[in-house]
């Protein structure tokens, strides 16, 4: 299939409105309360090799709601062979549960068959979009949809880039028909970290190849922002998102929160924030940011990822003889 | 990149390391002319704030994968013990299910006394293994395929020859009692490093939830003979030799423990 074909599928993937990451402290809440919750998103890598309870209650989530796959070990910059067991996994996972899309990060993560578990930058040069561009290709025609790539939190750029980011994710959505998740929360770290203008990087996407977006919460450590998913969404965050919001028409929009997660209603009411913003500006947005050291905090968590097996029910019997 | 962020030992130290000479031969002042500075950092500091989160972020995966652990060793040895694997044995796979996977086989290479014989060993390494691999069995039952989405069985119906151990069912021998431990430790409890003692445990799942299961030593060697691969009649038969006490009172007693495993997920009808 062409780029063509592949665009044509990402301008029919539905707007699925305000949604929840998926995470294992919530389970009990979500399976007693069923609350009104437009969408989850599920880290794949937590599930698609799950045959324990998070599978199980995932199962019963797809019954109800609809679902999204975000993934964080695709690669997809790296220049490690692509892993096709992985990627049949995600194509098994996504038939079983009808996920509406499947995303991950325009990154790598690892080389040399090692993986850091963590978003690591591209060199943004037309050598590497080739590369990339090509391994796209690979992924769609293997999973049978277009991919969606996000924006990731960038901490530093290499000298030798010759293309901006927005520019970057632009020609590759142009040549592979591939989709954009857009990381609001992102766009305003990595541009703050690179001393750039976040409005103008969101003004230079294709507004119509713009599938999702994302929101979260950073930590201003004074020369650069960390992109901590620990807390609410700033002020200059919405102010980003209102923006994004207006030139997409209003895709779907899903929260994270990853470390330091809040009980479920928290959560919730935190991402029903978006439709104050959706039309409108936030107030205070020249305000100074609260700067805190970087000790103790990290990018993109990852603790959440892996299910904990204790939790505060006793799911755990012990017995003698 | 990658090498210089893996690495333990700072980013000057990484940099000049022999992994990362291997890679690519640059030094320390190279970086600033491959990462562009931003305003307010160079680009090494740019560098370090990966380096930084590259331990940090897979620490607290540690950390939590190995909860009971940390406890045992405190807080600051147990992030050296940590540091120190992830650096011997990093991730090389997209799961990080498997991040924890090697860390017992670790901590058993490394331990302070390991050219000392047997006999003179210290024993806390002895408890510090046996716990982390009690942990690391309980993390992978929780999620491994189980037998909750079968139908259910009339288990009064199945015959001894129709039965197999559950796939999930893990078996375990330990040199200090490490579930005692592990359970009082996740009651919110800080209890005492206990002395050494035989410990024997199956791990299996019920509606999705861990079950951890003391054994004699008897039972032990039985489950096992049914792990690889024989029957419960040929088991029976080799409980009723040891035992010296024939074939009857063998069968009484596997008959009593049939009835106390089976609603305990220890089998599956074939
Ligand atoms: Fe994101």
């Amino acid at each position: 299939m062409d780029a063509t074909y592949y665009q044509q599928q990402v301008q029919k993937l539905p707007k699925l409105g305000l949604g929840l990451g998926l995470r294992h402290a919530h389970f009990n809440y979500i399976l007693e309360q069923w609350p009104a919750v437009d969408w989850f998103e599920i880290i794949s890598e937590n599930f698609i090799d799950s045959g324990g309870r998070p599978r199980y209650v995932l199962d019963q989530l797809a019954e109800r709601y609809p679902l999204v796959m975000h993934g964080v070990s695709l690669s997809v910059g790296s220049t490690d062979a692509l892993n096709f067991d992985y990627l049949s996994r995600l194509k098994q996972l996504a038939r079983a549960i009808r996920s509406a899309w499947v995303s991950d990060h325009l990154c790598w993560t690892g080389a040399m068959g090692l993986n850091t578990h963590d978003l690591l930058p591209v060199p943004l040069t037309e050598e590497t979009l080739a590369h990339i561009v090509g391994r796209v290709r690979v992924i769609q025609e293997f999973l049978e949809r277009p991919l969606i790539l996000e924006n990731p939190s960038t901490y530093l750029s290499f000298a030798h880039s010759t293309i901006s980011e927005p520019e970057f994710l632009a020609r590759l959505a142009e040549e592979t028909g591939c989709g954009l998740l857009l990381d609001v929360n992102n766009v305003y770290v990595t541009c703050f970290n690179n001393d750039l203008d976040p409005l103008a990087y969101i003004d230079a996407l294709p507004a119509d190849r713009i599938v999702q977006m994302h929101l979260a919460g950073h930590q201003h450590c004074g020369t650069h922002i960390i992109d901590t998913h620990d807390r609410e969404v700033l002020s200059p965050v919405w102010a980003l998102f209102q923006r994004a919001w207006q030139r997409t028409g209003g895709v779907a929009t899903l929260l994270e929160w990853d470390s330091q997660i809040p009980p479920f209603p928290e959560y919730h009411a935190e991402l029903l924030k978006a439709r104050q913003f959706m039309n409108e500006l936030p107030p205070a947005l020249t305000a100074r940011p609260v700067v805190e050291a970087e000790t103790g905090v990290v990018s993109n968590p990852l603790s959440f990822l892996t299910p904990g097996i204790m939790t505060e029910e006793p799911i755990i019997a012990s017995s003698r003889g | 990149m990658q090498t210089v962020l893996t690495d333990s030992a700072g980013l000057g130290a990484a940099m000049r390391g022999a992994a990362a000479q291997a890679v690519l031969p640059l030094q320390p002042a190279d970086i600033e002319q491959l990462i562009a500075p931003s305003s307010r950092m160079s680009g090494g500091q740019r560098l370090a704030v990966y380096q930084r989160g590259y331990f940090a972020r897979l620490l607290e995966c540690m950390a939590g994968q190995f909860r009971v652990l940390k406890q045992a060793l405190g807080e600051e040895l147990f992030e050296d013990f940590a540091r120190e694997y992830l650096a011997v044995y990093p991730s090389e796979t997209y799961t990080l299910g498997e991040l924890g996977a090697r860390f017992a086989q670790f901590l058993a290479e490394t331990r302070p006394d390991l050219d000392a014989p047997p006999e003179e060993r210290e024993a806390w390494p002895d408890f510090m293994i046996d716990l982390a691999r009690l942990e690391r069995a309980a993390f992978v039952v929780f999620d491994a395929p189980g037998s909750e989405q079968q139908p259910a069985v009339d288990w009064s119906a199945v015959a001894d020859a129709a039965l197999r151990l559950a796939p999930g069912c893990e078996l375990l021998r330990f040199r200090y009692p490490v579930n005692g431990y592990y359970q009082a430790v996740y009651r919110g409890e800080n209890p005492p490093l206990p002395p050494a003692q035989l410990n024997f445990l199956a791990i299996t799942r019920v509606n999705f939830q861990l079950v951890m299961f003391e054994l004699q030593p008897l039972q032990f060697q039985f489950l096992q003979q049914l792990q690889q691969g024989r029957t419960v009649q040929e088991a029976v038969a080799m409980l009723a030799t040891q035992l010296e006490m024939g074939q009857v009172p063998a069968e009484v007693l596997w008959r009593i423990w049939r009835a106390k495993w089976l609603p305990r997920g220890f089998f599956v009808a074939s």
